[in-house]
This record gives C-alpha cells, sequence and structure tokens, in this order.
C-alpha cells in the first residue's frame, strides 16, 4: 500500500503550502528590489557616484635636516616605481577605432607599432638580465592574459623616471600607453653614517630616534588631497575642482652640527676605538658660549667595525670618575673649607676612608699632596679625604655638599632637543633606597655612586669654560621654511651663575694645571693652550671581574679665551693603555687641532707683507676653478701667478717653487673638458659652458664623466659619477 | 492549484523544462561575459584566459552531461541511490584528510588544473538517497523511528561539511526538510524550530528587554482572554501593550518589565484559583522556555566565531558594521543593484560590477550585475524565471506516479529553492552573507554541471514515468 494514497489530500494541502511559502518568500525578494532600487534608490545611486570619485592624498615633501652651514645632513628624494599596464593601449585604440573610422589608417596600433622599440628599450635601460625579444614575449603574454600592472623598475631616479618617460610608446602619456609611475620619497643622508644617531632616522618596529623624531612635526608637513574619477581600474583623471588641497611641504631644520668638525671627531674617536679595540665610545663638541653642539659623535663596535648605533652621549648615564672631582673640588672652594695648597696626606695613593680601603689609580711615591696637586694628578685618596675633612664632619655638612653638587646643576638633565636623554643620579644623603652609606661621600668625591651622562659632565665643564654660565646644549638653532627662518631657538641659559666667580677662576686654574704640571702633561703643546680633566673610571670597582675601565677627558681650549668645549669618552680600551690621558685624551687633541687648522675663528687676520707662503707646499696644486677668481685671490695674497688665457676660463693650478701657473683646462668651447676632480657645481658650469646638458650621479667629486675630455660635442648629455 | 495529471506523450521530455535551463544559462553567460567584458576587443574574451570563455567550454561539457543524463537508464539512479550517498559520504571524510584548501576551508578536490566540491556528490546522494528511502513502504514520517531515520540521513552530511568548514554547503541540505514537509513530517516540528529561530533572531536584532516585553504581553493577551468581561481586560493588555513598548524604548525598560511580570503572576494565580490549572501550567512553561531562549541567544552568539558574528551583524546590524570592511561586499551590491534603476544601465555598460567594487562578481554575485545593467525589469525577470521553475518543478512532481521519482524531484526543487533564497537575498542583505552559488547563472564548471545532473535527471525520470 502506498502510505502517500492514504492522505492524498492531505499531502496534496502540504506542497500548496510550499508553493506558497516560495511565492511568498519570492515577493519578499521582489519587495526588496523595490526597496534598493526606488525607496532607497537615490541614495545607492549617489552612494555609487561617488564611489568613482575618491581623493587621493598628495604626499608632502618631509622637511631636511641641515648643518650649521646649510649643508644636507638629511633630505628627501623622489624615486619611481615603474609600472605598465599593456592593455591601456588596445583600449585607447579601440575607443579611438569607435569615434573614428579612419583611425587605423591615420594612426594604428601604437602597440604594435613600438613594441620592438619599446622592448629593445626596456631590455637596455631597466630590465637589463632579459633580452629584448624576450620582454616583448613577456609584454605580449601579459597583455593577452589582461594583466594589467606589470613592474618594470623599482626605486629608479628622477632623471631615469624622465627618460623612461621618453621611451617609445609611454612618450604618449600615462593614459593612452599604460605607463605608470609611483612617486615615492627615500630619505637620504648624504653624508652616511656621520652624527647618524644625533640626525636619526625612522624605523619600522621601533619609535624614531635623533632629530627626526624630535622635530618630526616640523618635518613632516601636511599631506595634500586631490579629487580623481576613476574611469577604469588603474586609470583616473583628476578632476580640477577647488577642492583640491596642495600638500603642505615640511620645514627643515637647521642643526648646530658642523659638518666638519663631526667628521673630524668621528674620524678621531674611531681612529682611538680602534687602536685601543674599545668597546663603545663618544665625543662631542660644544661651543663654550652658546652651547651649540657642533658635533656628538657615537661609536660602537659591531663585529670588526664600529658604526653609529647608540647615542651614548645623550643616554648613557654611568659613574664619571675622576672628572667629577672638579665638582668636588668647587665645592670645597665655594665653602672656602679648604684652601687649595693644604696638605693631605695621601699615604702613597693607599688609605682606608671611612672603613674601606681606597686606592689611586697607580701607586706613587708622595707621602703628602696639596688640594692642588691631588687635583692634578688625579689622587682618589687626595680628594677624597679633602671632602671628607671639609664635609663629612656632620649630616648638615654632607647635605651641604649634595647642595652644592645640585646648584653645579649637576643633578638635573640638560634638556638638550632630542630624546632619549637619561637622568642623573645624585644621591641624597642617608637615603636608603639610594643605597647611602658611609663610604657614599667619599666614594661621590672621586666620581662614583653617581651617574651622568657624557653630556651633562660637558654642559658643566662648559659652564665653567664660560665662566661660570651654564648654557643648555642644543642640536637645533632654527625652523627654516623655503630658505626662509621661520623659528630660532637662540643659546638657552640654563643657571646665570653655578659658582661665585673666584671658584670658578681656581677651577679654571686647577684644570689648566692638570695640563701643565698634571696627568695631561705630555699632551701638551706650544701652539695652543687647552685645559681639562683625565678620568679613568674602573667600571667594576667591588665586583668579581678586573680591568674593565671607561676612559675620559673633558677640557676646552684655548685655556685662556675658551672657544669649543670636548667631551671624550671610552669605555672598555683593552689595548694600548686604559688610562684618560693616554686612550682619551689624544682623541680631545686631534680633535682640537684639525678644528684649528680650519676654523676661522683661530685664523690670524692677514696683513700685507706678513710671508705666507713660508713653505712651498702650502701653494694649491691641481685645484679647478675659474681662472679669475684664483688672480684676484693670489694677488690679495701677494703670491707671484700666471694665467694663460681668459679669466673666464676654468684652470687648474699648477705649484711651482714659489709661484703658480694657471692652466685653462677647456680651452675649445666645443671639446668636452676634463671635470674629474671636480665639485659638483663646477663640474656642471665647466660642461654646461660648453652646451652640454648633465645627468648626475652620486655625490661628493667627479669621478667619472661617459664622454671622454676632448671630444667634440654639441649639445649632447653627459653623465657624471660622483664619489 | 496543483493537482497530479496526466500527460498523454509520456516518454517525452518536458520542453518546459529544458527551456527554463536554457534561459538561465544563457543569462548566466552573458552576465559573466559583461563583467569580463572591459572593453576589450570581442574575439579575446571569448578565449580561455576569461570566465567568459571558460564558463562556455562548461557550457559544452554541462549540455554533453545533460545528454547523456537523458540517454540513460533511468533505473540506474534508484538502484545505486545508497551507493551515491556511501560514495558522497566517503569523499566527505576523505576531502577532510587529502583536499586542497582555499580560502580557508578544506572543501576541495584539486586533479590536475581541476577542482571539485565532494559537497556537490554528496547533495545529488542524499537527495537520491531520501527519495529512495521515503519511497519505502514501511517508512512513513509520521512515524518516529522512520523520521529519525531519514533525519539522520539528511543531517550526517552538513556535519561532515562543517568540518570544512563551509557552513554554505552545509545550510543547503536543511532544504531536504522541505520534501520532508510534503511527505507528512509532523509540521509541530517545523513550528517549533522556525519559532525558536524567529526568537533567536528578534533578540539578537531587538535585544532581550524588547523581546522579553513581547513575550509578556502575549503571555498576558492569552490569560486574559480566558477571563470573564474579556473584551475589557483585551483592550486593557493592548493599551499596555503600546505604552509599554514606548517606555521599553525609551530606556525605563527593568522597570516596565518587573511590573508586566508581576501582574503577568497575579492573572495566573486568579486563572488557578479559577480551577484552569492545566491551561496556565503550558502557557507559563511556554513563556519560561521563550523567556529563556531569548535570555541564552546572546550567549550563543557570543560563542560563534567571530567571523560568523560579523556576518550576523552586517545582516541585523548594519548600522554598527565598518562601511569598508565587514559591511563592504553588501553595500557594494546593493549600490550596483539600487544604481540600476528600471531598465539598468545597459548591457555591458555596469561599471560598479565591472570596476571590481563588487566583489565575487561572476559568481556569488552575479546577481549584481544584472541588477545593475538591467534594472528591475532584469531582477524581475529572472526573479520571475526562478519561481516558474519552481512552481514547474511541482507540477512535474506531483504528476509522477512512482513515489521515488516524486520526491527525488521535489528534493531538486528544495535545493533549487534554496539556492534561489539565500543567494539572491544575500545580495540584497535579507539573509546573511553564505556564499553559495546561484544555479545555472553563477562561473564556475562544478556548480553547473552539478545542477545540469540534477535536473536532468528530474527530466528524465519525468520522460519515463508511469501514465494513468
Amino acid at each position: 500500500m502506498n502510505p502517500t494514497l492514504d492522505n492524498k489530500s492531505e499531502v496534496l494541502r502540504n506542497s500548496n503550502i510550499v508553493l506558497g511559502v516560495f511565492s511568498i518568500l519570492a515577493v519578499i525578494i521582489i519587495a526588496q528590489v523595490i526597496n534598493i532600487g526606488v525607496v532607497k534608490g537615490e541614495h545607492y545611486r549617489e552612494l555609487g557616484k561617488r564611489q568613482s570619485v575618491k581623493a587621493i592624498a598628495i604626499e608632502a615633501d618631509r622637511g631636511k635636516i641641515i648643518a650649521d652651514n646649510g649643508e644636507l645632513l638629511a633630505t628627501s628624494m623622489p624615486f619611481y616605481d615603474v609600472y605598465f599596464d599593456p592593455t591601456a593601449s588596445r583600449q585607447y585604440v579601440n575607443e579611438m577605432k569607435e569615434k573614428d573610422p579612419r583611425f587605423m589608417k591615420k594612426v594604428g596600433d601604437i602597440f604594435a607599432k613600438n613594441i620592438d622599440s619599446l622592448s629593445y628599450c626596456i631590455s637596455k635601460y631597466l630590465i637589463p638580465n632579459l633580452t629584448p625579444i624576450e620582454v616583448k614575449q613577456w609584454l605580449v603574454r601579459k597583455r593577452n592574459q589582461n594583466e594589467r600592472f606589470l613592474c618594470l623598475a623599482k626605486g629608479i631616479s628622477h632623471i631615469k623616471m624622465k627618460q623612461v618617460k621618453e621611451f617609445p610608446l609611454f612618450r604618449l602619456g600615462r593614459n593612452k600607453s599604460g605607463i605608470i609611475f609611483e612617486r615615492k620619497f627615500k630619505r637620504i643622508r648624504p653624508y652616511g653614517d656621520l652624527a647618524l644617531r644625533t640626525v636619526g632616522y625612522n624605523r619600522d618596529n621601533a619609535p624614531s630616534i635623533g632629530l627626526e623624531a624630535a622635530y618630526d612635526d616640523e618635518l613632516k608637513g601636511e599631506e595634500g588631497n586631490r579629487m580623481v574619477q576613476f574611469i577604469s581600474k588603474t586609470k583616473y583623471v583628476p578632476i580640477n575642482d577647488l577642492t583640491e588641497i596642495e600638500p603642505e611641504n615640511g620645514n627643515d631644520v637647521m642643526t648646530t652640527i658642523n659638518v666638519q668638525i663631526q667628521d673630524i671627531a668621528q674620524e678621531a674617536l674611531q681612529q682611538a676605538l680602534e687602536y685601543h679595540n674599545a668597546a663603545y665610545g663618544t665625543a662631542i663638541v660644544m661651543e663654550v658660549k652658546t652651547g651649540a653642539v657642533k658635533a656628538m659623535a657615537n661609536l660602537k663596535k659591531d663585529g670588526d667595525q664600529y658604526h653609529e648605533a647608540y647615542n651614548y652621549a645623550v643616554g648613557l648615564s654611568v659613574e664619571p670618575g675622576s672628572t667629577f672631582k672638579l665638582a668636588s673640588v668647587m665645592a670645597i672652594l665655594e665653602d672656602h673649607k679648604m684652601s687649595l695648597e693644604k696638605e693631605i696626606d695621601v699615604n702613597y695613593g693607599k688609605a682606608v676612608i671611612c672603613g674601606r680601603e681606597m686606592k689611586d689609580a697607580e701607586a706613587h711615591s708622595h707621602k703628602t699632596l696639596t688640594l692642588r696637586q691631588s687635583f692634578e694628578l688625579s689622587s682618589n685618596v687626595g680628594i677624597a679625604k679633602a671632602v671628607v675633612d671639609a664635609f663629612g664632619n656632620s649630616r648638615e655638612d654632607i647635605f651641604r655638599f649634595v647642595d652644592l653638587i645640585r646648584q653645579f646643576h649637576l643633578g638635573e638633565i640638560t634638556g638638550v632637543d632630542i630624546p632619549g636623554e637619561a637622568k642623573p643620579l645624585i644621591k641624597t644623603p642617608y637615603n636608603l633606597k639610594q643605597l647611602w652609606s658611609r663610604t657614599s661621600l667619599p666614594w661621590m668625591a672621586h666620581g662614583y655612586e653617581t651617574r651622568l651622562t657624557p653630556l651633562q659632565m660637558l654642559t658643566f665643564y662648559n659652564a665653567v669654560a664660560n665662566n661660570g654660565k651654564m648654557m643648555q646644549p642644543r642640536l637645533v638653532s632654527g625652523i627654516w621654511s623655503h630658505g626662509v627662518q621661520i623659528k630660532s631657538f637662540p643659546p638657552r641659559v640654563l643657571k646665570e651663575s653655578i659658582a661665585s666667580s673666584t671658584t670658578i677662576h681656581q677651577a679654571r686654574r686647577l684644570l689648566e694645571g692638570v695640563v701643565t704640571n698634571g696627568t695631561a702633561k705630555k699632551y701638551r703643546n706650544e701652539m695652543y693652550s687647552f685645559a681639562g680633566k683625565t678620568g679613568t673610571a674602573s667600571m667594576d670597582y667591588g665586583g668579581v671581574k678586573r680591568g674593565r675601565y671607561r676612559a675620559s677627558f673633558i677640557g676646552y681650549f684655548p685655556a685662556d679665551n675658551p672657544v669649543y668645549s670636548i667631551c671624550v669618552m671610552i669605555t672598555e680600551p683593552k689595548e694600548h693603555g686604559y688610562h684618560g690621558a693616554e686612550v682619551a685624551l689624544p682623541v680631545f687633541r686631534s680633535i682640537a687641532d684639525k678644528i684649528l687648522s680650519f676654523d676661522p675663528k683661530f685664523f690670524r687676520t692677514y696683513t700685507p707683507g706678513d710671508d705666507v707662503t713660508a713653505f712651498s707646499n702650502q701653494l694649491p696644486s691641481g685645484e679647478i676653478g675659474v681662472g679669475g677668481d684664483y688672480l684676484s685671490i693670489f694677488n690679495r695674497l701677494d703670491i707671484p701667478v700666471y694665467l694663460k688665457g681668459k679669466t673666464t676660463d676654468y684652470v687648474v693650478t699648477d705649484r711651482r717653487e714659489s709661484d703658480v701657473n694657471l692652466i685653462p683646462i677647456a680651452s675649445n668651447e666645443n671639446q668636452v673638458p676634463d671635470v674629474k676632480g671636480m665639485g659638483l657645481r663646477d663640474a656642471v658650469y665647466a660642461l654646461e659652458a660648453t652646451g652640454l646638458k648633465v645627468n648626475i650621479e652620486g655625490y661628493g667629486r667627479v669621478s667619472y664623466q661617459d664622454i671622454a675630455p676632448g671630444t667634440k660635442v654639441a649639445g649632447q648629455t653627459v653623465l657624471i659619477k660622483l664619489q | 492549484m496543483v493537482k497530479s495529471q496526466s500527460h498523454k506523450e509520456a516518454g517525452k521530455v518536458d520542453w518546459v523544462l529544458i527551456s527554463i535551463y536554457f534561459a538561465l544559462v544563457s543569462i548566466g553567460w552573458f552576465m559573466i561575459y559583461a563583467v569580463s567584458h572591459d572593453n576589450n576587443p570581442s574575439n579575446l574574451i571569448l578565449s580561455l584566459d576569461y570566465n567568459a570563455g571558460r564558463q562556455l567550454v562548461w557550457i559544452g561539457v554541462s549540455l554533453f552531461v545533460l545528454f547523456f543524463v537523458l540517454a540513460f537508464d533511468e533505473k540506474f539512479w534508484r538502484t545505486f541511490a545508497y551507493g551515491f550517498y556511501g560514495i558522497g559520504i566517503v569523499l566527505l571524510i576523505l576531502v577532510l584528510f587529502f583536499g586542497k584548501v582555499i580560502n580557508g576551508q578544506k572543501a576541495w578536490f584539486g586533479i590536475g588544473m581541476f577542482t571539485f566540491q565532494p559537497a556537490e556528490i554528496a547533495k545529488f546522494g542524499t537527495c537520491l538517497a531520501l527519495a529512495n528511502l521515503l519511497s519505502d513502504y514501511k517508512i512513513k514520517l509520521t512515524d518516529n523511528r522512520s523520521a529519525l531515520v531519514a533525519t539522520a540521513m539528511v543531517l550526517f552530511p552538513p556535519l561532515l561539511i562543517m568540518f570544512q568548514p563551509d557552513a554554505g554547503s552545509a545550510l543547503v541540505f536543511f532544504s531536504f526538510f522541505i520534501l520532508m514537509y510534503r511527505e507528512g513530517l509532523n509540521s509541530t516540528i517545523y513550528i517549533i524550530v522556525l519559532s525558536f529561530a524567529a526568537l533567536f533572531i528578534t533578540s539578537l536584532l531587538f535585544g532581550f528587554d524588547l523581546t522579553y516585553f513581547f513575550i509578556l504581553i502575549t503571555g498576558l493577551g492569552i490569560l486574559a482572554y480566558q477571563l470573564p468581561n474579556r473584551l475589557y481586560y483585551m483592550i486593557t493588555v493592548a493599551l499596555t501593550g503600546i505604552g509599554g513598548f514606548i517606555a521599553v524604548n525609551s530606556g525605563s525598560s527593568k522597570e516596565i518589565l518587573i511590573a508586566l511580570t508581576l501582574i503577568l503572576l497575579v492573572l495566573a494565580a486568579v486563572l488557578v484559583f479559577r480551577k484552569k490549572m492545566q491551561f496556565v501550567f503550558i502557557i507559563s512553561s511556554l513563556i519560561v522556555i521563550a523567556t529563556m531562549t531569548s535570555f541564552f541567544s546572546n550567549f550563543v552568539f557570543n560563542i560563534l566565531e567571530p567571523h560568523q558574528q560579523e556576518r550576523i551583524n552586517v545582516w541585523l546590524h548594519p548600522e554598527r558594521c565598518d562601511p569598508r570592511g565587514s559591511l563592504y561586499n553588501v553595500l557594494q551590491s546593493k549600490m550596483a543593484i539600487g544604481s540600476g534603476g528600471l531598465a539598468g544601465k545597459g548591457f555591458l555598460n555596469g561599471t560598479l560590477t565591472k570596476l571590481n567594487y563588487v566583489p565575487e562578481q561572476t559568481t556569488d554575485f552575479i546577481f549584481c550585475t544584472v541588477g545593475e545593467e538591467h534594472g528591475f525589469i532584469g531582477t524581475f525577470t529572472v526573479i520571475g524565471i526562478y519561481l516558474f521553475l519552481l512552481i514547474r518543478l511541482s507540477i512535474v512532481a506531483e504528476r509522477q506516479k512512482l513515489s521515488f521519482a516524486r520526491n527525488y524531484i521535489w528534493g531538486v526543487a528544495g535545493i533549487l529553492f534554496f539556492h534561489f533564497l539565500i543567494n539572491i537575498g544575500m545580495t540584497m542583505g535579507l539573509v546573511p552573507i553564505i556564499g553559495i552559488p546561484l544555479p545555472f547563472v553563477s562561473y564556475g564548471g562544478s556548480s553547473l554541471i552539478g545542477f545540469t545532473i540534477l535536473l536532468g535527471v528530474v527530466i528524465k525520470l519525468d520522460s519515463v514515468r508511469e501514465k494513468d
């Protein structure tokens, strides 16, 4: 028996219900179609229209970071990624065919016409590892597969982009040919590693650092906005309306860094680090009167090489060692607790103070030393005993000592305009949390149980050099926009006077004494005077491991009228000594020597009659420039000079016994001059003078030119490479 | 009215179904062509580099398959009905181990450059097997044991599919309950399940407070109906309902709900006092169950996977979704359909579908292209053709003497209806986004061939039916 036949009518009713449900749901669907299309139709149509119009961000140029004389430390260069939509030309041809039946006759298939020459150009200039035939096959295949976004090259320069724009087919423009350039910016540091941590950079997975981070708001500018209408997936046309917002380019940050001094400091530091096989080090050069940081070099050993990897100058808070003794002695002098000539029993450099044994850096033959000698010879025992004598007698005295140290502004940050400055630590007496003990006072006296950064110590010494006026260290002098200064950060005084003028006067004599009589004696010289203090801090006193030191020298020059103060700190020297005098002081000397040789501040005024050419090797040789310029310079200096040719010619100097010969280098206007060795400006001038166009790669001086000197030319383009 | 009717020319194929089949396949192909078009010369679009070209090949293969099915002995399908079901189950298990992962789902077998979904075979197999099972004279869906066997048979494949996991393919199996309803499965079960679903959705849509309020008012109404002077009380309940609704919506829901609950308890006590114990017991149990369902719906929602929650939110609470994120697909799809207007933008002139704004324009969202390019005329035509197909299938089903054939055809009608409802509903935000194709229209070889076989067997079974 068939079950469905039993209750046929009921089953039939069921099927009708099912059909009814089908229909009801279909009606609901139709109702929704009407709802979307009519009731809310206007809304969705508007949304749809708006969708094909999009705002495209126009990137703002990031501002430059420049040195004190305008040289570039960091700048943004445009680079281009090149994409190609091989189907764009097909669309264009099809559109034109519809509009104009004779289009094929008149113009033809632009893709077919150009593909061979285009493939040749792409193979030659963009994808050298493919032959022109392979390029052609690739393009045609991708075109047939309807691929619309082929990458031809990434990161090409602006000049090369212009070249690519002139390729066959591409020169017809974006919408006809399908060529797409995407502009990107790369941050370029023309001086490479120089002051890298100070200038800073953006890091992908970490906060940005250095001045790039500190002045990001100034540098970044504001993104612009342009409305475009998309006409296909990759093509769009700008809508020219009033809503377009031009990007506001970032401002330039002018630093106080001097490229030459920075270079000198970095070079000297690196040599010392290599010679002593040290772990890391820092060297800072500061202008005494203004607190402007002229150089801030930080190098860390990384394998066999040294790199700017951490800003020790600002971020490394460590026990300063003997350089702190200046503060201790100044505290004694400020309260007139003791005369500099008072004899102290130093017991051959070994004594028990407050129940704990203290040693001088090296055992010596002095039973007693005056306070002055203790400072000049850097006797730990002498200074510690003097401070304990002067301040160790009562609780109030101990507090007074620490107050004086704080009066010298050593307990506070300097507020330098770069992120990451470490906080100093000057212990508060009897503060058990800071582990104050009865040995704290004598150990603080010679630079332990405190923590300060190299920059904080230098700021203190700089104040002494500046007759007690403490300047805030700073790295930025102003903000510039389009060559006009819009903000200026003038020198800022942290403290008008850190100590009495008598104390400061005595302190400076003491620092001079270190050089004339003390630990730095070996490095004094006749040419100029300098003052400063050596430091040799043991990094693991009391610990198990022995023999790790931190050598430092902080000082200024010239001693009588200080212009620059310098701090050098080298950590863990492993070879050729470890004392501040052996390790850090030579760096100071090397930096000071070189600054003196080029900085106009130290040049004597020239008076006619002086013999400026003491040696013939002081005359320029092989230097290139304009003849007329050389003539006037040498004439002013009373140096005999001979010029063959016109004053507008480019010449090379030829040094002779006591005179200079100027030899023209491009006598014929149609001949390519030899520009090797020239700076960029001179080279471009010389080449353009002969009617050439110049393409440039690299930085520095010209090392290569692709048209040989002497070649006859008329209006070609010459490529020069600089190094 | 559908009647079991005789056909004079039995033995011939049903040309109406074949015409509908060709109409849908052609509409599908033209829509795929329109999406691929994009201003390219037409000779290239027919190449295998384009979906339109490839779909043309699939249509060719499907026609061959259709011809093959029609030429094949129809007894084969019934004889091997359980065999197909078994193969389907085995493949669903194997795919979990050897399947190819596409879009995070292990739902595909890859053979060379071809891929196919075992769920398609399982669907066909289940349809055959269920039809066969229900045609057994020992099986009566009115009897609990039979109902249980049939339900297990239907729910086992989707259980396996959920391991892939592919919710869309799994849900399609619920379409067999349409056939089971037709064959007499107790309609109370449907009412209960649908009520739970409705309560669940209402709770998610309006929140617990409002749902509970609705339950209370309904309960009050039913109880008040038992009192003398019922008109007086009913009006009071209705007014309370309106006033309470405004109050609950304006935020003072706690107090109103507590007050109503107390009134309900008093009313129940009065009725108990009036010796209506049993009635009160049933109604209060229902109220408690409904309240629990509503209360726990949020809890159930929270244990769903985040992407499933997001889909439900897109469906019920589009205002909470990111128009550029989860809401993007539906919004783009609605924009495309809405921008079509009455007659559409014209063939090949759709921009939203062509500029890649609409996702999956040739597969899941093909209906948008119809809407954008052909407007209401297009969408009404497509919906009309589907409705016509379903009505025709029911007519064809009801004229079968062989219950296996009738069951099978109702099964196929259910599957097609389910796909049609979910796919088109999803493009307009009526149902959550579930990625299943629009039968015969969407791009894709495996789905087109699958549906062709389903329909082909219908036509074949019908063509050899017993005459009156």
